[in-house]
């Protein structure tokens, strides 16, 4: 309950602001407008202006609701049921998201092939499997599998990047 | 009209496809059998290998995967009580039980039997009414399209989870990502801030896998992983006799599968419960539902796979998704050049007709896989999550790049994967904001087009019976989720 509702506290907050974000900054930043407009209903501002302006009220409207929750709720309670929350890695998925942009700017540099063999390779090792008769076959065998997949049987060209000599053929 | 069937056949009667169709049941069972992949997941990693295909046998493909994932959630869901789907729990209710007792083969083979009867029952439904309900939306202009994309809209209800709120404000993101890239009237930039890129806006499968494939894997490594219990196949078949006795149960489900399936939003889950207490409550063994009975099975498993040729009835007819799945299906009709709806069963009938044959041997291929490849697919459910969600990944960074041949898209895909994983986190549900997403630039373009031809007076979107008929429908709708919640019943989503 507790973890629940300052995930809605955040949600509301995060509403809330992006809403007033669109609307104060990236429309006036972002959203260029003819001069001459024949209704307001049709500038290309107007909807995402609605839109935002519902969002930035359900934000609203989830933050009171919150809140007030949060003062029906006897304190007494919290400390069990921040215990109940389990327990979590966050730090592993931060160093999966990292990896993650770190194989997107090593795609085009090493192609695509080398790129997602390293990166199946180390995902797996940091999943936790340490079995090389496994780890080895499917890093390999996979990403070759998929690029000939999308190169031969669909022809759509994969970067091959450094190995462009060995890849394609030449 | 012979012409249409034949050469509708002629469409639909290749290696190629048949190929295809069998392909995605295969691996949507496997999908809705791996317990923490799931049947959106399946069709969004599928998406990308029908790009080349021709629009028949890619969506075929895709149909296969969902018809597929139906049927597979039951598997783990009866072997080992880890429902692949969220509507397959209710078959874990009786069917983990019966393997319990050494009757998982029983189990399975009945899921098998219910599943295949109630999705040929479906299909036929979807061949009868899509088509009377295309040629009623004939007289849609743009007001009348924009009603009913609003109420459309409702199934957010449907798949917002718990808190209708943020449900709402994740579709509220999901229509404002939609405006992004030129003006539909005006061609003026919005929110492109000198990225070329974006001019034509977000393609929909790099968000989608984002959205939907990459917080499992990062949900994967950020908690701690659980035991992986091993399957066991054991016991006799069902026999015939078994499935005479539980046809009722089966029929009636399958009915309910269709009805519920045809109004947009609502799912397989709640139609598998339906249709299980309908079971109970009729069946002299009522008192061993919930213990191992059979007959349990075979309704959760009408009911849950009815809904699938019916959820299709809005999509092919009006072209709008009664869920998630079909959501992606309607992209994929996008990507493949043409706009479900009327205009569809106008111009390309005979694709519809081809789709429809198609769809009817997906049952048949259903009961084939089932039969031939349940050994092997509770084996493949076996594999460890260590290899299964890397490999994942990997698939999706291909599938993203192979839309427009850029890297972009995997930037793209790379990003909304962060942004669902934290929606995941605030607990923030994916599924409304990725149906709006969709249905955002056609909504926005009829109304803007409505706007226009009404010259500006709003009156417009009140001017026919049929714009009245969805207004109706929408505040009705509305009206009973309001008051389902109110009243403290909470209705059961999909979620996706």
């Amino acid at each position: 309950m507790q973890n629940q509702l300052r995930q809605n506290i955040i949600a509301g907050a995060v509403y809330l602001l992006f809403g007033l974000f669109v609307i104060f900054v990236l429309i006036p930043l972002g959203v260029d407008e003819p001069a001459n407009v024949e209704h307001a209903a049709l500038a290309p501002s107007y909807w995402p202006k609605i839109i935002c302006s519902a969002l930035a009220a359900l934000g609203l409207a989830i933050l009171v609701r919150s809140m007030l929750q949060l003062k029906k709720r006897p304190s007494t309670t919290a400390h069990k049921e921040v215990e109940q929350v389990p327990e979590t890695t966050m730090w592993r998925a931060v160093v999966v998201v990292v990896g993650y942009f770190l194989l997107y700017a090593l795609l085009e540099k090493l192609g695509f092939v080398l790129a997602t063999v390293i990166a199946l390779a180390l995902l797996m090792l940091f999943a936790g499997e340490r079995r090389v008769k496994i780890l080895l076959p499917v890093s390999l065998g996979v990403p070759v599998a998929l690029y000939l997949f999308f190169t031969k049987a669909a022809s759509i060209p994969i970067p091959n990047g450094i190995l462009e000599t060995i890849l394609s053929g030449g | 009209m012979f012409d249409t069937i034949a050469g509708a056949f002629a469409l639909v009667a290749t290696v190629g496809n048949a190929l295809a169709l069998f392909v995605g049941v295969v691996f949507g069972t496997i999908i809705g059998a791996v317990p923490g992949m799931t049947t959106p997941m399946g069709v969004a990693l599928a998406l990308p290998f029908t790009f080349t295909m021709q629009p028949v046998t890619g969506i075929l493909l895709l149909l296969g995967v969902y018809k597929g994932g139906l049927y597979g959630g039951s598997i783990t869901a009866i072997l080992i009580n880890a429902p692949g789907t969220p509507a397959a729990s209710c078959t874990g209710l009786d069917g983990y039980p019966l393997a319990k007792k050494g009757e998982a083969r029983r189990a399975l083979d009945m899921a098998l039997y219910a599943s295949c009867t109630a999705d040929f029952i479906s299909n036929l439904s979807l061949i009868f009414f899509a088509g009377i309900l295309a040629s009623f939306a004939l007289d849609f202009g743009p007001p009348e399209f924009f009603t009913l994309i609003v109420f459309s809209l409702t199934i957010i209800a449907g798949v917002s989870g718990d808190d209708l709120l943020k449900g709402l404000g994740a579709a509220c993101l999901g229509l404002i990502l939609a405006t992004v890239g030129l003006d539909l009237i005006y061609g003026s930039n919005r929110f492109i801030f000198g990225e070329y890129q974006l001019m034509s806006g977000l393609n929909f499968i790099p968000v989608l896998i984002g959205l939907f494939a990459l917080p499992e894997v990062l949900s994967f490594y950020a908690t701690r992983q659980q035991a992986h219990e091993t399957s066991n196949l054991a016991g006799m078949n069902a026999t015939f006799a078994d499935y005479r006795r539980n046809l009722k149960s089966i029929i009636r489900g399958s009915l309910i599968g269709v009805i519920l399936g045809a109004i947009p939003g609502i799912g397989g889950s709640p139609a598998a419960f339906l249709s299980y207490s309908e079971a109970k409550r009729n069946s002299k063994n009522s008192a061993n539902f919930g213990h191992g009975e059979l007959e349990g099975v075979a309704a959760a498993e009408a009911g849950n796979n009815g809904v699938a040729g019916a959820t299709l009835i809005p999509l092919l007819a009006l072209g709008v998704p009664g869920d998630i799945i079909t959501a992606i299906i309607l992209g994929a009709f996008m990507i493949h050049g043409l706009r479900p709806g009327p205009l569809l069963f106008q111009d390309n009938i005979n694709l519809v007709y081809a789709l429809f044959m198609g769809i009817m041997l997906s049952s048949a291929y259903l009961f084939v896989v089932g039969k031939i490849s349940i050994r092997l697919i509770a084996k493949i459910a076996d594999v460890p999550h260590r290899i299964l969600f890397p490999v994942v990944l990997i698939l999706c960074v291909f599938g993203a790049y192979a839309i427009n041949n850029t890297v972009f898209d995997v930037l793209v895909m790379f990003v909304m994967g962060v942004i669902g994983f934290g929606m995941r986190r605030l607990g923030i549900p994916a599924a409304p904001f990725l149906i709006a997403f969709i249905l955002g630039p056609l909504l926005e373009d009829n109304f803007r087009q409505s706007v226009l031809l009404g010259r500006g007076d709003i009156t417009i979107f009140v001017s026919s019976y049929i714009c009245w008929l969805f207004w109706g429908l929408t505040v009705l709708t509305v009206g009973a989720m309001i008051y389902q919640r109110m009243s403290g019943t909470k209705p059961v989503s999909d979620g996706a």
